[in-house]
């Protein structure tokens, strides 16, 4: 089996990068690892932020529906549990896919893997019933299943707010949200909306321990002071079953190790990435990155990222045309706005340092 | 100023560390330099194989004389090895092979070896689910075993420590000027020593040239896989050397199986990236030797190293520049000999005569007499 393009992940960023990829007539296959095309976007349940251009006031889930929709009635070919577990020399993908391992060869490949939930350090961090967000949002949005009863959530990013929300939403407690820096960090929307639920929102609070001897029955919780340090005698012991923790993304690269990418350190952007320029292309000619992966953001701009990686491999497989590099321009201008605001300062630097980096 | 030493050594493998070790156990000062991390050559992608079925006299001395120190080493350490003796069984399908097994056992016992011609009948009951198709019987020796070359290298290099001796990684070799004494450039200062041992590994014949010595040695690429863990039900390592054969054992740790083969044709070069088609190859050909293999999930790949001679004996000694030792190109069998190298090398550089015969690891022999099990 042979393709033009091939498509690692089935998030927003590769579905769309799979329909540009169609849409000029490319031979096209999209590879991802669940049950169901959508990537982080079938358990969102929310309705999205962003502009009216990119889906906003859809909620995740439709977003994805929308684009599985699309590739549907494309000539995209779709393998759905199938991981990519390497990237070999002449662009073979091997797969593991059904209990087999396969490989499907490739003349280009995009790597749209998305992210991987961060952990933290911390006393019996490895009983049943600590959990990601990311865990939590897939037992009870994809398969209705109750993560726990009381939950203590950790860090005040939006996911950690808007996980909250949506364990409140499903009839779990959240008496308490700790977030060790001095400010909460996601929006003010998000956080009143749980804090008028009844969740309290301990800034400059970290966990010290979960309790429990076969599963979480409790979390000590306690105040640090300016160095982030744990205040003693502030200790509290709380009764939880659940202990969330949402405290960051970053890039899910291991392929783009192994495939042999310049890889950079950019902690605004989540941690280790492969380098990439704004086209999307890395030090691996024909080989391209878009979405979480290439720095940790959103479904909006892991849309557009898509696109732009995938028109760049349309360049490098049928050669550059005029018509090509005007849309990628403009689709470049269009991240570049969504990027302006307040909100994406931080990314902003981080891309400005990877961008710097010959 | 050089950072003064009895010995430096060059190379934080198996080779230099247990050689570092023996020489420290003797009071010498020793300085291990690594330009990684212990372990990052060869040593750290090897399979942790130990077998003492070889046709040549050197190797099968070194090797018994390896298995007697690796039965104790554990407890000189104060730590597990994960030492297990569960043998190696050498299959035969083919008269050629037969007859060829059938002479080196007669060479391997006329050593001591206890080592046996069995059925195809009698390998299944060792390797319950062995597949008998075309087996006209194996070579089986119960005394080999396996060991784990990560908490080897570790032993040795607390031992090292322990007894005054310093390790320093990432400290990449860049020349050596011999005047009265070494003096070894490295990216982190300079160090001197009156005796440097070769022990770089793929990089053997390179820090060789560094002192105008030539060595024969060629590194080859040689990968390998490791599986999810399953409850014990193998005990020897399995030996198939059809030309589309392949080795593999299980862990005893861990119940790991983990295994490689040598690829035809050769892959000379000091390039370890993976491929797709030894996975899909040694999945193959681990299932054919051991069909109940096919529901085990493979859970890495790696490549590595074979730095070959071209008899496949490793090259032992002291160079044609006095007190530049060389101990290289293991050509595969590098961690199963190191114990045995390291202490008799070790002798050899305080003077001492070797307490076993290494003149056909010589570096300045001609190379004619191959090693027939490579
Ligand atoms: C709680 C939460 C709320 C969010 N809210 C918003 C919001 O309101 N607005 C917004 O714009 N963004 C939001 N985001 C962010 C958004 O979901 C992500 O930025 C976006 O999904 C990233 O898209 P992606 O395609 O890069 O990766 P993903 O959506 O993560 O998709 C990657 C896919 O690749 C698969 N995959 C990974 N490795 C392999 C492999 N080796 N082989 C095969 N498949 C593989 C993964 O399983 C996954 O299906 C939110 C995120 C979270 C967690
Ligand atoms: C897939 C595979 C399976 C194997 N299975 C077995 C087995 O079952 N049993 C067995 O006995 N053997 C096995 N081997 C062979 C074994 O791994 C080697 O023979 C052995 O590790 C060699 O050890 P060494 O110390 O000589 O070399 P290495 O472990 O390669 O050590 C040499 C060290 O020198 C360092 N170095 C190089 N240049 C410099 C420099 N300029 N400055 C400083 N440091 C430098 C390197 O970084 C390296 O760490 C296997 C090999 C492979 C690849």
């Amino acid at each position: 089996m042979r393709y033009q393009l091939g498509i690692v992940g089935g998030g927003p960023a590769g579905m769309m990068a799979a329909l540009i990829g169609d849409r000029f007539g490319i031979k096209t296959i999209l590879i991802d690892d669940n049950p169901a095309l959508g990537g982080q976007l079938i358990k969102q349940t929310h309705k999205f932020f962003g502009s009216k251009d990119h889906y906003c006031g859809y909620r995740g889930f439709q977003i994805g529906s929308i684009l599985r929709e699309e590739i549907a009635k494309s000539k995209v070919e779709v393998i759905t549990s199938a991981t990519v577990t390497g990237i070999y020399p002449g662009f073979i993908l091997g797969l593991h896919h059904k209990e087999r391992y396969q490989e499907v060869g490739c003349d280009a490949v995009i790597v749209a893997t998305g992210a991987k939930e961060k952990f933290l350090i911390f006393e019996n961090n490895d009983l049943p019933g600590v959990y990601g967000a990311g865990a939590v949002q897939t037992l009870m949005n994809v398969y209705g299943v109750f993560p726990g009863r009381r939950a203590l959530m950790i860090g005040s990013g939006n996911i950690g707010l808007i996980v909250t929300y949506q364990l409140l939403q499903a009839g779990v407690e959240v008496p308490f949200l700790v977030e060790i820096l001095p400010e909460i960090g996601g929006w003010f929307v998000h956080a009143a909306k749980i804090a008028r639920a009844g969740t309290r929102i301990l800034t400059s609070h970290t966990i010290i321990s979960a309790l429990g001897e076969e599963e979480v029955e409790g979390a000590v919780i306690a105040k640090v002071d300016d160095q982030f340090h744990p205040v003693s005698g502030s200790e509290v012991t709380i009764d939880v079953d659940l202990i969330c923790l949402a405290v960051g993304l970053s890039p899910l690269s291991d392929l783009l190790w192994q495939v042999g990418c310049r890889m950079e350190f950019i902690p605004e952007l989540g941690g280790y990435l492969a380098w990439h320029n704004e086209r999307m292309e890395t030090t691996v000619p024909g080989l391209y990155v878009a979405g979480d992966v290439a720095g940790i953001e959103e479904a909006t701009t892991a849309m557009l990222e898509g696109k732009v990686a995938a028109i760049s491999a349309v360049s490098h497989l049928l050669g550059p045309s005029d018509e090509l590099s005007a849309m990628q321009r403009e689709i470049i201008r269009e991240l570049d706005d969504l990027r302006s605001g307040d909100f994406s300062q931080v990314v902003s630097r981080g891309l400005r340092r990877l961008y710097d980096r010959p | 100023m050089a950072r003064p030493f009895d010995v430096v050594i060059i190379g934080g493998g198996i080779i230099g560390t247990a050689t570092g070790y023996y020489l420290a156990r003797k009071g010498l000062k020793v300085a291990v330099l690594e330009k990684g991390f212990l372990t990052s050559g060869s040593t750290g992608r090897c399979i942790g194989g130990i077998r003492q079925q070889f046709t040549t006299r050197s190797s099968i001395l070194i090797a018994m004389e390896s298995v007697r120190i690796f039965k104790t080493l554990g407890e000189e350490f104060g730590f597990d090895i994960e030492w297990h003796q569960g043998g190696y069984l050498f299959l035969a399908h083919s008269e050629e092979k037969e007859r060829a097994y059938k002479r080196a056992i007669e060479v391997q016992r006329k050593f001591g070896l206890e080592v046996n011609y069995i059925t195809g009948e009698e390998a299944r009951e060792i390797v319950p689910g062995l597949n008998t198709d075309g087996l006209l019987g194996a070579a089986y020796c119960p005394h080999d075993g396996q060991a784990n070359p990560f908490l080897v290298v570790d032993g040795y290099a607390r031992g090292i420590k322990q007894r005054g001796g310093s390790i320093f990684t990432f400290t990449p070799v860049t020349a050596i000027h011999k005047a009265r004494h070494f003096r070894i450039q490295t990216g982190k200062g300079d160090f001197e020593a009156p005796v440097v041992v070769n022990a770089a590994g793929p990089w053997v014949a390179e820090i060789g040239a560094m002192v105008g010595v030539e060595i024969p040695a060629q590194p080859e690429r040689h990968e390998a896989l490791i599986t999810e863990r399953r409850s014990l039900f193998m005990e020897p390592m399995i030996v198939d050397y059809r030309p589309d054969g392949c080795y593999f054992q299980q862990l005893h740790s861990t119940g790991q199986l983990i295994g490689c083969y040598t690829p035809d044709p050769k892959v000379p070069g000091r390039d370890v990236s993976s491929t797709s088609e030894f996975l899909r190859e040694m999945g193959r050909r681990m299932v054919r030797i051991l069909p109940k293999l096919g529901e085990i999930r493979v859970l890495r790949q790696w490549a590595g190293s074979y730095t070959m001679s071209p008899d496949g004996s490793p090259i032992v000694g002291e160079s044609g520049v006095e007190g530049f030792y060389i101990a290289g190109a293991m050509s595969g069998h590098g961690f199963m000999f190191g114990p045995g190298i390291g202490r008799c090398l070790a002798e050899l550089i305080v003077g001492n005569e070797s307490p076993i015969d290494l003149s056909e690891f010589r570096p300045d022999r001609e190379f004619v007499r191959a090693e027939a099990l490579k």
